[in-house]
């Protein structure tokens, strides 16, 4: 099966994950997305909002604003990860301005709080360190050693006692993954 | 030719340790000269340099609460129920029953501006396209509805049938619930008035609760209250909450509720009863009674 069609697999699915939630089916569709999206939403929150609290009565709210305009969602202009999310702002901007839960913010996290200029990066972000959590351990370790360590793909060889050709292709291929993410997960596609 | 292979859709195994930064000198010096005039491994390199870029951002690796599901889905539910009701209250949809002429009786929504109870108690013979003499016995179809209209007595013992009957099957059911799992005494808090007791019971879908609350301040038009049951982990900007549902009290400020929660009282011990306004499904109103589940 081919990338564009797994992409459009996973879109039709949770297009009638969606429509499933329209028709009065609220409750198995809700705890599909839920597992799918909860962890990003709620990391989201966090960032967005600096603050646990608030950031999983974002995710409720958001699920809630879901249900309501399920049967507004229209698969042919967005992915359900891009409604989902443009909820998950609007959302997230009413909390930040909710006088109750300026206070709640610490200070050095409110004041990095992320901007909506950032909001694309933040998704993005998101979605790649998801995305390298789930990749193999040896795929994650040699991206981790190149990104984090700052080492050459001759000084990883030698590290982990690899043929340097093994660690080129784990490289790649767990950069292929990241880059699968983001292109399945569609969140900043123009809606 | 560079020492490595393509690969058929994003070009040289090398992009990644090129935007990565992660080349030895030499491959680095190789695929600098390649990639200059290789349109594949130059759109390869744009689309591998935005992940790059995602993994370089810093971004919290919190995870969510494992009870965050459930409290989801309590929102959700919630707000389905609400828009139950809601559409619910305007049109009050009271089936009524219609009788016409060789047809079995029919149950019909009441429509704006028909009474109640559509019946012909003048006249009980059946109305219908074709006149039917008074003496023409009714049809098998209509032939116990006959009876109805024909015989007072016989009506009424049917009605005091019906009633006992359900009056039975109300009791098996109201009367014979499954053991209470706890009681909960609300008492009121500072600068509120009132009481009340919800008493749980758990059941094949989740838990029912018994509530009654007597002298609660009746609300502004709009305004409801709120049954809340709050986890151990519930404070100031970390909600920890699961709605029971919604309600009103009359003007005596009393009234006795049956509500359905998916939440286990053994877990959320203290339950809340606020005064909330329409919007979103969180906890904002100001808390009126609270109480802590005892053993029942």
């Amino acid at each position: 099966m081919s990338e564009t069609d797994t992409q459009g697999q996973i879109a039709a699915e949770e297009a009638k994950l969606v429509a499933q939630m329209a028709s009065g089916d609220a409750g198995a569709a809700t705890t599909e997305l839920h597992r799918r999206y909860s962890r990003l939403l709620y990391r989201f929150g966090v960032h967005m909002l600096g603050d646990q609290g608030l950031a999983e009565e974002m995710v409720q709210e958001c699920f809630v604003k879901l249900w309501r305009s399920a049967g507004r969602f229209d698969a042919g202009k967005a992915s359900v990860a891009t409604y989902l999310f443009m909820i998950a702002r609007s959302v997230a901007a009413d909390l930040r301005k909710r006088p109750s839960s300026r206070p709640l913010l610490p200070l050095d996290v409110a004041g990095a709080a992320a901007q909506p200029d950032d909001v694309d990066q933040i998704l993005d972000a998101l979605i790649v360190h998801e995305a390298f959590d789930a990749l193999k351990p040896p795929h994650a370790l040699v991206l981790h050693l190149a990104q984090n360590a700052g080492l050459t793909q001759s000084e990883i060889a030698k590290q982990l006692n690899l043929p340097l050709g093994t660690v080129k292709t784990r490289m790649f291929y767990g950069m292929q993954a990241m880059r699968n993410a983001l292109a399945e997960r569609g969140i900043n596609a123009p809606v | 030719m560079p020492p490595y292979d393509t690969h058929p859709d994003l070009g040289h195994p090398e992009v990644a340790g090129w935007v990565l930064d992660a080349l030895d000198a030499p491959d680095a010096d190789a695929f600098g000269e390649h990639l200059a005039s290789c349109e594949r491994c130059q759109r390869a390199v744009a689309e591998f340099e935005s992940v790059a870029r995602a993994f370089q951002y810093p971004v919290p690796d919190d995870e969510p609460p494992p009870d965050l599901e459930a409290r989801v889905l309590a929102s959700v539910q919630h707000a389905v129920l609400a828009a139950k009701q809601a559409d619910q209250a305007p049109t009050m949809q009271h089936p009524v029953l219609t009788k016409q002429a060789d047809q079995a009786p029919t149950v019909t929504g009441l429509q704006p501006g028909v009474p109640a109870v559509k019946r012909d108690q003048e006249s009980p013979q059946p109305t219908g396209k074709a006149p039917t003499s008074a003496k023409a016995p009714p049809s098998k179809a209509t032939r116990w509805w006959h009876w109805h209209w024909n015989s007072r007595l016989l009506s009424l013992a049917t009605a005091t049938a019906a009633v006992v009957a359900g009056a039975i099957f109300l009791g098996t059911q109201l009367f014979s619930p499954a053991a209470p799992a706890a009681v909960i005494p609300l008492h009121a808090q500072s600068g509120f008035t009132g009481s009340g007791l919800a008493t749980p019971r758990h059941t094949d879908g989740g838990w029912s609760i018994h509530l009654t609350v007597d002298h609660l301040e009746p609300l502004s038009p709009g305004q409801f209250y709120e049954c809340w049951y709050v986890g151990p982990g519930n404070r100031l900007g970390h909600p920890d909450l699961i709605t029971a549902g919604t309600f009103v009290v009359s003007r005596s400020g009393s009234g006795t509720f049956n509500m359905w929660s998916a939440a286990d009282p053994t877990k959320f011990k203290v339950m809340q009863i606020t005064a909330e306004r329409p919007g979103d499904a969180s906890q904002h109103g100001q808390v009126v009674l609270s109480g802590t589940a005892q053993p029942a």
